[in-house]
């Protein structure tokens, strides 16, 4: 006969698999529920704006707008032009983002998220910027995006010291959070530049998402701290940093990028082709050329499609490549010219 | 000792091994749960655009296509249609005898261009290039036959996109697929090399304009129990797997790859019906030591039409135990090779006994145990025993996998979906389980006689004229 241990275990399975679907059909009914509560608040949102706008000295109208700030914020977001303007300046006058703030401050280490973007809609750029940075430290990689998210939607110069804390500090930087310090710094280059120029230790990524934002500011001051980056031993900095560099578009940025077209990692090669592209110096023909042989097909691409960019120079060199060359470079070349002419 | 006692300690050998099978597959459950218990992706998609448009890489959508004639417009329609930012999608038609070619150049106005493509992956000749002035993001290869692995090779040299998804000409991705997919890459952009997606059957589901828009559960129960199936290697086993680091399947039909890192391993490898598999190894080979990941995004789907004849269904099934031991003739020495970490130490091993050695097993089990009952040796309720503790958990895995689903996805509109899901997780112990087993043994015996070929495979198509024929070389 077989054990008992073996029929109870069945006996367990089954009991457990029908637990299972009988819990799976009472979180859909909540499930479903809740989805009615949501599609209610919008709709309670909805309608208190509008209550608002009819009567704003009603003192339950104020009551129901903070309680419902994110669904206003959000029926406000449909309303566009001078119209939302006048809306905005009628709420701040009936002090719901005094209110919104206190909240915020009240929430202390857990700031709602939802607030914060609902707050960082309404409040005045230097209101907003009070308040969030002097919100302490939030927990959470989610809400400390979220200040710096609200500082920026708000039309705020955060402080970039205080973003790197706040994005950089944790295990993990998203590309999301690199935005974040990329926006920051095209904003504060002079905060950026200083940074660099002290060494202050960061992580890689943060040190490319500082040079990629220093890219975006077209000043001529940036050039030197980008050079020092491109040489950089980690190559996701150096990448950022000739990127960078490129995006300048300044003609003394061509010899970081010259040095860049001979660096040991492919993919900053490949980088300091498209930078070259962008910066369209004859200057650096001769060593684009070089690049037409280089071992990796990505890099040979850029540097033909850079020599291109460069113009009647850069073709001129591409057709004595396509004659002479009998190799990989002279094949490159020649259906390069193919496809420019085409 | 007597023959009885002899049947009654394979019986319980039978049994523990059954049970130590799904055990284990109970603790991917876990972890899978687990990988759930996080934060939601399940933003709107107006939120996800908002947040990663401006950091989403470029993707080259890469669709092979051989005698597709019936669906490659419509499916191509709905490719460059999907809400992505910045992504090109390359057709390459590898070597259609029908008018794949031509109604791709008749319905989007191609014509011959010329493009540099790349010398990295090998490939076969490509015969011609063609793109269109109305849809710039649409680029067609024209090339010699040469299989599914050889045409996406082609796709890649010829890419531009930082990233490349890798996909069947076939399937159908939802329209903020991609940007859920990408979303590893943007959390994590210097370690995720890789990114699975979810693949479901689409069938039963109303597709208008190459788009599902109504969800439903398949009619056909073949397919029906196929969609429970999908639930527990995507939702459980895949999400456990890439949560430990040692996923080693990203489907064919919907994954996206970092291109350098593809080229870097000379692209997808000929001659082996598990392309997909040996690629994601090759990158597990080459990048696992410098602490790359390859993940899995689950909200990230993908509806792929499946088999509702048991003819090519059995053939499906026949060739994965079969791609599973290809992969393990040419990678057999990262097994139990601590160099590869959990890969090499828990993966491989788990791969090799669960799809080939379980379903031996089981198979094994379900014979000499009738046979012992038959010849007198056993009595009746060990094999009852047997066959309801192994249906009773399957049942309790499906399950799970049904939970997965309805706490990440929720496709199941109503609550009579659930319903026919969770009979569906019953029914299938019933013969579907047995079969399957039955042809993935068959699998192991044709790889072992080195047999190749994908072979004939019949689809519907997606729309109800359409009756294209599939096979690749």
């Amino acid at each position: 006969m077989t054990p008992d241990l073996v029929w109870r275990s069945i006996d367990v399975t089954i009991g457990l698999s029908a637990l299972i679907m009988a819990l799976l059909l009472i979180g859909r009914v909540i499930e479903t529920r809740r989805q009615r509560a949501a599609a209610r608040d919008r709709a309670r949102g909805q309608a208190t704006l509008q209550a608002f706008m009819l009567d704003k000295d009603r003192p339950e109208v104020r009551v129901d707008l903070l309680r419902h700030a994110e669904a206003v914020v959000q029926a406000l977001s449909v309303i566009r032009g001078q119209e939302a303007d006048r809306l905005i300046e009628r709420l701040r006058e009936v002090g719901l983002i005094e209110a919104m703030a206190k909240r915020l401050r009240h929430q202390g280490r857990r700031p709602d998220i939802h607030l914060i973007e609902a707050y960082a809609h309404l409040a005045r750029p230097e209101d907003a910027q009070a308040l969030l940075e002097s919100l302490p430290r939030a927990r959470g990689a989610y809400r400390r995006r979220a200040i710096v998210e609200g500082l920026l939607r708000a039309g705020a110069e955060p402080d970039a010291e205080l973003t790197i804390i706040l994005l950089g500090g944790g295990d993990q930087i998203t590309s999301m959070d690199c935005a974040l310090i990329e926006s920051v710094a095209s904003r504060r280059p002079d905060e950026v530049e200083a940074l660099i120029a002290r060494g202050s230790a960061m992580t890689p990524e943060v040190c490319a998402a500082l040079a990629t934002g220093l890219g975006r500011t077209n000043r001529f001051s940036a050039i030197g701290p980008l050079s020092d980056l491109s040489g950089s031993a980690d190559d996701v900095v150096a990448v950022a940093a000739v990127e960078a560099l490129g995006e300048l578009g300044h003609p003394l940025a061509g010899a970081a990028v010259l040095h860049a077209l001979y660096a040991d990692n492919p993919r900053v090669r490949l980088t300091a082709c498209r930078a070259a592209a962008q910066l369209r110096l004859t200057g650096l023909i001769d060593a684009l050329t070089d690049c037409l042989d280089d071992p990796d097909w990505d890099v040979r691409f850029e540097a033909s499609q850079a020599l291109v960019s460069i113009g009647s120079a850069g073709l001129t060199r591409l057709r004595k490549v396509a004659k002479i060359s009998t190799g990989r470079s002279g094949d490159l070349a020649r259906v390069t010219l193919k496809e420019a002419a085409a | 000792m007597t023959l009885s006692d002899f049947a009654q300690i394979v019986a319980v050998v039978v049994i523990v091994s059954g049970v130590l099978q799904n055990g284990s597959q109970m603790l991917l459950f876990f972890v899978a749960w687990g990988a759930l218990m996080g934060p939601r992706d399940t933003a709107p998609e107006t939120r996800l655009w908002r947040q990663r448009s401006l950091v989403a890489p470029k993707i080259s959508l890469l669709a092979p296509a051989f005698n597709e004639e019936a669906s490659i417009v419509e499916s191509v329609r709905s490719l460059l249609s999907l809400h992505y930012p910045d992504f090109e999608v390359v057709v390459i038609n590898d070597g259609s005898s029908d008018s794949t070619l031509d109604r791709l150049i008749r319905s989007f106005e191609l014509e011959p261009v010329v493009r540099r493509i790349g010398d990295t992956a090998r490939h076969a000749k490509i015969r011609g290039v063609y793109a269109g002035v109305h849809q710039p993001r649409l680029v067609v290869l024209d090339k010699v036959n040469g299989g599914k692995a050889d045409a996406l090779n082609a796709g890649l040299n010829a890419a531009r996109g930082e990233l490349v998804c890798s996909m069947d000409a076939d399937s159908l991705l939802e329209p903020d697929a991609l940007l859920r997919a990408v979303g590893p890459f943007v959390e994590d952009s210097h370690r995720v090399i890789a990114v699975g997606g979810s693949v479901r059957a689409v069938n039963g589901c109303k597709i208008e304009h190459g788009r599902v828009t109504d969800y439903r559960l398949p009619h056909h129960p073949l397919a029906l129990m196929q969609a429970v199936e999908y639930l527990r290697a995507f939702l459980m086993a895949r999400l456990a797997f890439s949560r430990m680091n040692m996923l080693m399947l990203i489907s064919g039909a919907f994954g996206l790859f970092r291109r350098d890192a593809v080229m870097a391993v000379g692209g997808y490898s000929h001659g082996t019906v598990g392309e997909d598999m040996e690629l994601v190894i090759k990158l597990h080979r080459r990048f696992g030591p410098e602490g790359k990941r390859i993940t899995f995004a689950p909200d990230a789907v993908c509806w792929t039409e499946v088999p509702e004849d048991l003819r090519t269904l059995g053939r499906q099934r026949a060739r994965w135990p079969r791609g599973c031991l290809e992969v393990f003739a040419r990678h057999g020495d990262i097994t139990l090779n601590p160099r590869y970490g959990s890969l090499g130490m828990v993966g491989m091993p788990y791969i090799l006994i669960g799809d080939v050695v379980g379903p031996l097993v089981e198979l094994i089990g379900y014979g000499l145990l009738v046979a012992f009952w038959l010849m007198g040796l056993l009595a009746f309720d060990w094999v009852l025993a047997f066959c309801l503790l192994t249906f009773a958990m399957g049942t309790l895995l499906s399950m799970g996998a049904i939970a997965l689903e309805e706490r990440r996805l929720r496709r199941f509109p109503t609550a009579t979906g659930l319903l026919r899901a969770a009979l569906a997780a019953v029914v299938e112990n019933f013969g579907y389980r047995q079969l399957n087993l039955f042809w993935r043994l068959r699998g192991t015996l044709q790889a072992l006689r080195r047999e190749q070929g994908w072979g004939h495979q019949k689809r519907r198509g997606f729309t109800p004229k359409a009756v294209p024929a599939r096979s690749a070389a």
